[in-house]
């Protein structure tokens, strides 16, 4: 169903060292990005990092994120199924339980409020009462 | 040359990212390096002869470390020790100091011979520790080694109250006595300078 352009990777502009800053902010989102990314199907580990990566939402190497997978799993946030394939090994398939679909819908109820907050400090005249210099 | 194969290059990747989790509990190390190596057979099967991109894009094995340790919560880090060099436990240096004070009064040769081993595999692990500063080291190691091991010289080879006279048991006691409560003194202080 899905298939891996070879050389897509290499649209990455800045290679292998994002910013300092992203890696910090997505290291508060990035179970949440991922939970988003199974909400409508099933996926397997390199189709989700696949497209993390294209979403931008992958500050790291693509290895880090399976620490993060195997907590989901542990917390029961996704069940995984193995599935055969055409080509290749079996895949595992990463799916959100009813606790992860839970943990992610808190997360999106607060995410907006979280975001105008941030954006209400840090862009210049959004704030209250900060006049821009 | 021979070019490495695909799966050579991969075992190497997951050895080196066994290497970096050795603070992980076993299960856990597993379980990643587990989920790492179907990671990359999937990757390759999907794109074949692209290992060395793939393995670049998996990232570097101690990031991939770290970021286990952090989502397992609350292992201690072992920071910035040097690459294949362990750390040795605070403790280890402390009780051999200590032990090496008190074998040898078990009148034992071959005990005696372990306090010695004791003793220089102690001030080995306190010099190359990270617990200590240099000066933090002297001060411990004169307390614990140094004056002990003079003192003992100079009893040997002091012709006064020696062997045989009437005097010598108090000032070998006595000599004992003192000697002992400086190396529990120099442990104590070590132990409690250490650097967490």
């Amino acid at each position: 169903m899905h298939c891996m352009e070879p050389g897509k990777a290499s649209k990455k502009p800045s290679g292998r060292t994002p910013g300092r800053i992203e890696s910090q902010l997505l290291k508060g989102v990035l179970e949440y990005c991922v939970l988003a990314l199974m909400r409508d199907e099933a996926k397997y580990g390199v189709q989700l990092l696949h497209e993390l990566e294209e979403k931008g939402a992958l500050a790291t190497g693509q290895g880090t994120v399976y620490p993060l997978l195997s907590r989901l799993r542990r917390e029961e946030l996704v069940v995984t199924t193995w599935r055969e394939s055409a080509a290749g090994p079996p895949r595992r398939y990463y799916e959100l339980s009813e606790a992860g679909h839970a943990a992610l819908a808190r997360f999106a109820a607060v995410w907006p409020g979280f975001r105008n907050a941030v954006d209400g400090l840090v862009i210049p005249g959004k704030g209250p009462g900060m006049a821009p210099h | 040359m021979k070019t490495k194969t695909d799966e050579t290059l991969t075992r190497e990747y997951l050895a080196a990212v066994e290497r970096e989790t050795s603070m992980l509990p076993a299960a856990a190390r597993q379980e990643l390096i587990a989920d790492l190596g179907e990671h990359i057979a999937v990757a390759l099967a999907e794109r074949p002869g692209s290992v060395h991109e793939i393995l670049r894009e998996m990232g570097d094995p101690r990031a991939i470390a770290e970021t286990a340790r952090q989502e397992l919560g609350g292992i201690p880090a072992a920071p910035a020790t040097a690459p294949g060099r362990r750390r040795s436990r605070v403790w280890l240096p402390l009780a051999l100091l200590v032990a090496s004070e008190v074998l040898p009064y078990l009148e034992n040769i071959v005990l005696s011979l372990l306090s010695i081993a004791a003793m220089i595999a102690a001030v080995v692990i306190v010099c190359r520790a990270r617990y200590w500063t240099v000066a933090q080291k002297w001060t411990g190691l004169t307390l614990t080694v140094i004056v002990p091991v003079l003192a003992k010289i100079v009893w040997y080879v002091s012709p006064v109250p020696h062997h045989g006279s009437s005097a010598e048991p108090v000032v070998r006691w006595t000599l004992i006595t003192v000697v002992f409560l400086l190396t529990l003194a120099g442990t104590g202080w070590l132990w409690r300078n250490r650097r967490r």
